[in-house]
């Protein structure tokens, strides 16, 4: 049977990083192929890095068809769908998705970075076919790949994907942060304290068995892993996770590989390196071994 | 008495009588749901919850409740949408909105506001934050007695 290859175009969260401090992982802001057989592929977010995927799609010289899968749209999930090449060339058909706010719809929340103020080069430049497809929190089939989205814990409408074909599973969670633990507590009258206020307590855990059963098995599991645990202190309530979230995920939902995701901007090749080992780390320490990188610019996995 | 206060009187008699309860909780995790509803009833309101949000502004209409308590990240229709519909609707504008939810940030909260939400609180909260919210935000006909534990 024919492999399904995930190959990373972008990495690096917030902002582009280029220079030689991040020339290993790479500074292009998050972008994801995905390889399904017999289907148009999978594009994950449209970061810069979705620029040097459009070059090597024309490259190819056949008409291009993809889905392209935005997981929200703060800038570095968006900033590269205007210098997409493949999207001004007649012939290539895309659908993009993502969730669309109460009061924009999804087309004008593209087109409103390729305003004339902002860009130079409207969206109505883009000559190939695009039609919008607004998602919530659902479940659908597109081509014999199930595709399953959840609500994150990230500023704003924000989704994270699984996507299943035939058994194999990927699970992309770019920008995630834990529930605030610990910040109760209800004060109810003291005869009720223990019956109800405890109970109240097990929001965080109902929240993240939620997320466990949706990222659960997964043979790839994409997740945010921006900071290191005291820096993440300083930085609660910013939408990402310590490196020690992620990991602890990737064990409590038995996947069978980690992929460390969103690097910092601020966090050079050797830094991201020591996220990676101290994963990899906390990892054995949980006798629960598995594969465990950070993601790089160019890297492919094949299931 | 002129025709618009007597239609306003009408109304807000009919409503009184039409309101079985005085809070809806709308929260797609029937046990937090749930616990909302007993922690509202523990300070003397009446309350009800609903899972399906997708229902809710139906339930609004028919039930006329004074607060509606709605969770943000609900797969039926999310609290933001849906709260934009009871702020929207003529039958449900002037119910009012406390969002609930785990989500921390101030831009949600900004947003909450921006569509209609008259309090936005995040999960868990203090309770007696919560419930000085309902209280605040309930009709004062409603609310005349100290509950009962107190």
């Amino acid at each position: 049977m024919n492999p399904v290859i995930i190959k990373f175009w972008g990495v690096r969260g917030s902002i582009p990083t280029p220079g030689p401090r991040t020339l290993r992982y790479g500074g292009n802001t998050a972008c994801v192929e995905i390889t399904f057989p017999d289907t148009p592929r999978f594009i994950i977010d449209a970061g810069s890095g979705i620029r040097e995927l459009g070059k090597e799609l024309l490259s190819i010289q056949q008409p291009v068809e993809a889905y392209i899968f935005l997981s929200h749209f703060h800038w570095d999930h968006i900033q590269g769908l205007p210098f997409f090449k493949p999207a001004f060339e007649p012939g290539n058909k895309f659908i993009i998705f993502g969730c669309d706010e109460p009061n924009v719809p999804l087309d004008q929340i593209i087109s409103i970075q390729m305003n004339p103020i902002y860009f130079p080069v409207a969206i109505e430049d883009m000559r190939s076919e695009i039609e919008f497809r607004t998602i919530a929190e659902e479940n659908f089939n597109l081509n014999g790949v199930n595709v399953q989205t959840k609500y994150l814990n990230h500023p704003g409408y924000t989704l994270g994907f699984r996507f299943q074909y035939d058994h194999k599973s990927i699970v992309y969670l770019s920008d995630n942060e834990p529930f605030l633990q610990n910040q109760i507590v209800h004060r109810l009258p003291k005869h009720r304290e223990e019956s109800l206020e405890s109970r109240f307590e097990t929001f965080v855990e109902d929240k993240e068995k939620e997320l466990i059963e949706f990222l659960a098995n997964a043979d790839v599991l994409i997740h945010d892993a921006q900071y290191f645990p005291d820096e993440y202190k300083k930085r609660i309530r910013w939408g990402h996770s310590p490196y020690t979230y992620a990991v602890d995920l990737a064990v409590k939902g038995k996947v069978k590989e980690l992929i460390l995701f969103h690097h910092d901007p601020d966090h050079d090749d050797e830094t991201v390196d020591k996220i990676e080992q101290l994963s990899q780390e906390r990892l054995r320490q949980a006798d629960y071994p598995i594969k465990c990188s950070a993601a790089r610019e160019g890297m492919e996995i094949e299931i | 008495m002129n025709m618009d206060v007597k239609e306003n009187i009408r109304k807000r008699l009919n409503r009184a009588l039409r309101s079985k309860y005085d809070v809806l909780i709308v929260d797609d995790n029937q046990e937090q749901a749930n616990l909302t509803k007993l922690l509202i009833e523990e300070y003397g309101f009446k309350a009800q919850f609903l899972t399906d949000s997708s229902k809710a502004l139906e339930k609004i209409q028919s039930d006329q409740p004074s607060v509606v308590i709605l969770d943000l990240m609900m797969p039926e229709l999310d609290g933001l949408r849906l709260c934009r519909q009871i702020k929207t609707s003529k039958d449900t504008y002037k119910t009012k909105v406390i969002i609930y939810s785990g989500k921390m940030y101030d831009s949600d909260r900004r947003k909450a506001i921006q569509f209609g939400a008259d309090a936005f609180f995040v999960k868990p909260t203090r309770a007696n934050r919560l419930i000085s919210k309902i209280k605040e935000l309930l009709p004062s006909t409603t609310y005349q007695n100290e509950p009962c534990h107190n």
